[in-house]
């Protein structure tokens, strides 16, 4: 290999390095193309099932799905809805039956309702070290048949190769998850 | 005559000044108990104080914490998870304020990752119109994450109140915008 073209794939090297992805994503996106998005003016967030170790985590992803969803509709608030949970005795969500989330949708004069799951919220480890990951699912469901209508699964991680190697652009877990809420929100905008 | 032009001009210019440096002039604002989603307990008694005393240097007229906790306990809404619409009503009535914040408080903490210590805060503000109980804006604003010179020399990580600070103050900047539209 002649000097010139070393430089050139040194330099290669460095701009892929560089301008490499900050972070480590994935997504899944299902949409139900038969269903008229138009029609929601208003939506419900219930609570999001946690299956991670931190007990906040449905509660902060709840909360980043409200404040991203204001540009895009009208939401209950989160008081009213977890007082109506309340008072039909629904202490877990998975419990929810489709005639449930019409009553709900009745009560509230909403025309869908948001789930989610939060899968990972917290550490991730690889070797020595540990770095932040989120992974969320959030849907929508109509209230009529009860079906799933919208459904995002967003994976973020904060272990991207800079900050392994040099400790560059290391991120917060809520900044993640923020990243990961706003993006999944983004599929829902795009429709 | 000239001396009129200019004394016009300044006249209009301090009419015209609270729309332009954007003071929320003579409206009431009352900062309800923050929720708190950290194992921090008192991180957001902490972001409520902060998110306070910013408004009141914005010079914007907030009621005393002790009277807005005292007519929570005299209406029975101790709990604000399930503070709904008609509930912020009654409390902007009661209180005569125009405006309501609300808050919660997502992380309020030191993680650590990359073996490196670093703050990490996040807030989540909404305004809510104290006559009619509708959401006017909610943001989330957030900061964190180790500085160039906490990762390669090694320097201490800026303090969790002082993060706290400027993430407030960002977020009330947002959440007003929509009071001075």
């Amino acid at each position: 290999m002649s000097w010139k073209n070393l430089c050139l794939f040194s330099l290669l090297c460095i701009v892929i390095l560089f301008l490499g992805p900050s972070h480590v994503y994935s997504k899944e996106v299902f949409v139900n193309q038969s269903f008229d998005f138009g029609t929601i003016k208003k939506v419900i967030v219930l609570p999001f099932v946690n299956l991670t170790e931190d007990r906040s985590a449905g509660d902060v992803i709840r909360y980043l799905v409200v404040s991203e969803l204001q540009e895009l509709v009208e939401t209950v608030f989160v008081g009213d809805v977890d007082r109506v949970l309340k008072r039909m005795n629904v202490s877990d969500v998975r419990e929810l039956a489709a005639e449930q989330i019409k009553e709900i949708c009745k009560e509230l004069k909403a025309d869908a309702v948001i789930t989610g799951v939060v899968y990972k919220y917290g550490e991730a480890r690889s070797g020595n070290i540990s770095y932040p990951e989120v992974v969320i699912t959030i849907n929508m469901v109509e209230p009529e048949g009860g079906s799933i209508v919208w459904s995002v699964t967003e994976r973020k991680s904060g272990g991207s190769f800079l900050a392994k190697h040099f400790g560059l652009g290391i991120r917060t877990l809520n900044e993640l998850a923020i990243e990961a809420v706003r993006d999944a929100i983004k599929t829902l905008k795009n429709i | 005559m000239d001396k009129l032009k200019i004394l016009g001009f300044l006249l209009l210019f301090l009419m015209c000044s609270s729309e332009l440096f954007g003071k929320p002039a003579s409206l009431r604002f009352v900062v309800l108990p923050f929720e708190n989603f950290t194992q921090n307990p008192v991180a957001s008694e902490v972001l409520r104080r902060i998110t306070l005393q910013k408004l009141v240097e914005l010079d914007v007229d907030v009621v005393e914490i002790g009277e807005v906790d005292r007519i929570l306990v005299n209406e029975d809404m101790v709990n604000v998870s399930f503070i709904g619409k008609n509930e912020f009503v009654r409390i902007a009535n009661l209180l005569q304020a125009d405006y309501i914040v609300k808050g919660a408080v997502l992380s309020f903490t030191l993680e650590r990752n990359w073996n490196i210590s670093y703050p990490s805060v996040t807030v989540n503000l909404a305004l809510i119109e104290g006559k009619t109980g509708k959401m006017v804006s909610v943001v989330v604003e957030t900061e964190g994450g180790p500085s160039l010179a906490q990762v390669y020399l090694g320097t201490e990580p800026e303090p969790l109140n002082e993060v706290a600070k400027g993430v407030v103050k960002r977020a009330l900047y947002k959440l007003l915008r929509a009071v001075r539209r």
